[in-house]
């Protein structure tokens, strides 16, 4: 229980967030309605991504400094956690946007097609690491991708929709929601989106752990095997 | 867009200056101000929605900085000119965000327009749909229940494959530990 006291914080920081997310009092804004409530689940899918392609990112460097075989391991784990939240975002963002701005897919819309080209560039890794047969070449190929795909990210999540126009929030500005959490609300919004954050990002990191766990089993029976 | 079509709008027109307009035989040079007085109520939401509560003011701004400068505006939305002289211009809309005291929000434009020598005022309001009777039906919490029940299993299911997993884990290196 010691070493998981970080799952139960995941789990309590959901179980305020989840009901809140439900009832809690929010921002009302005109198109948006009550779909502003998604802020709590589709938003969060993004940031808990981008942590986790952190998480990644921090271990690919590490296996790359080195060499050791656990720490790609982690950095494969949380990459395709990272990523099955990417697609969540991304499906959910095509369902949210149906109602509120009219169709799935704002073609022109820098954010959209960064995320995207995002999720791509990740599928991208995973059909990297397939394509290499040999384990050490296979590993530190995919280390010095895993940076490559973290800055295409972060370049296109984190700085391309500040410079154009996009038709979400804070358009060529911050693309937060801070723009919307106005009408004195700042107080209510924000605990329930942090906690929603920081629980699914625990919530995804305790999902890539036993991911990893499971490619360390095959990992070791494979080795004694061969 | 589809909030418009469900929400109820309210075109009110009322010509507060048809009988100034017409008491003046030439055309009076100056924008709306020299059709208005000072202190005058130029438009009133609250004879659209008639229990308002306040006028929602957006962050870093005041509220005088809602309104054109000339025109004042109060908390029930009743717009007052100040000063005529300050009013050359011609057209002046006003976007208000403003709530009632039931909870409901309504976006609301006001338009000043002077035609020939008429003052027309048209007060548009569009209800911002939220839903308002649901959380005191409450039900809604039969829905949490139901959801957090859903993420208890799926929690329950992570709990289960992490300690699987970890035993797994620890047999297959202690087993590779002693072949």
């Amino acid at each position: 229980m010691k070493r998981n006291w970080w799952k139960v914080l995941g789990i309590l920081l959901l179980l305020y967030a989840l009901p809140m997310a439900w009832i809690g009092e929010v921002s009302v804004q005109n198109i948006l309605n009550e779909t502003i409530r998604n802020l709590y689940f589709h938003v969060t899918m993004w940031f808990a991504m981008f942590l986790l392609f952190i998480g990644s990112l921090v271990n690919s460097i590490r296996y790359l400094r080195t060499g050791n075989w656990l720490h790609d391991n982690q950095a494969v784990s949380l990459s395709g956690i990272g990523l099955v939240f990417g697609w969540i975002g991304i499906f959910t963002g095509m369902i949210w946007a149906t109602f509120t701005w009219g169709k799935p897919w704002v073609v022109e819309d820098p954010q959209l097609n960064g995320a995207a080209i995002t999720v791509l560039a990740y599928v991208a890794y995973f059909v990297l690491r397939g394509s290499i047969p040999d384990p050490d070449k296979k590993a530190r190929i995919s280390a010095v991708y895993n940076i490559f795909a973290f800055t295409l990210m972060f370049i296109l999540i984190g700085i391309m929709p500040r410079l154009q126009d996009s038709t979400h929030p804070g358009k060529g500005g911050d693309p937060g929601f801070g723009a919307y959490d106005k009408d004195s609300l700042i107080g209510t919004m924000r605990p329930v989106f942090y906690a929603a954050i920081i629980g699914w990002t625990i919530i995804g990191a305790w999902m890539s752990q036993v991911y990893s766990r499971i490619r360390f089993i095959k990992h070791t029976l494979h080795e004694k095997h061969s | 867009m589809k909030s418009i079509r469900n929400s109820s709008c309210f075109l009110f027109l009322f010509l507060a200056g048809i009988f100034s307009g017409y008491a003046q035989d030439q055309a009076v040079p100056g924008g709306i101000g020299a059709l208005v007085q000072k202190d005058e109520i130029v438009a009133d939401l609250s004879l659209v929605t008639s229990n308002i509560k306040e006028v929602i003011i957006p962050q870093g701004k005041k509220i005088h900085e809602l309104v054109p400068q000339g025109l004042e505006i109060n908390e029930k939305a009743q717009v007052k000119v100040t000063d005529p002289a300050l009013l050359t211009g011609d057209d002046y809309v006003i976007d208000l965000k403003v709530s009632t005291t039931d909870g409901v929000f309504y976006n609301t434009m006001i338009r000043l327009v002077r035609q020939n020598d008429r003052l027309v005022t048209a007060v548009v309001t569009d209800k911002i749909e939220m839903a308002e009777g649901w959380r005191k039906d409450g039900k809604i919490y039969v829905v949490i229940a139901v959801s957090l029940t859903l993420f208890f299993v799926i929690i329950g299911f992570l709990v289960s494959l992490s300690r699987s997993t970890a035993k797994l884990k620890k047999q297959v290196t202690e087993s590779v530990k002693l072949s």
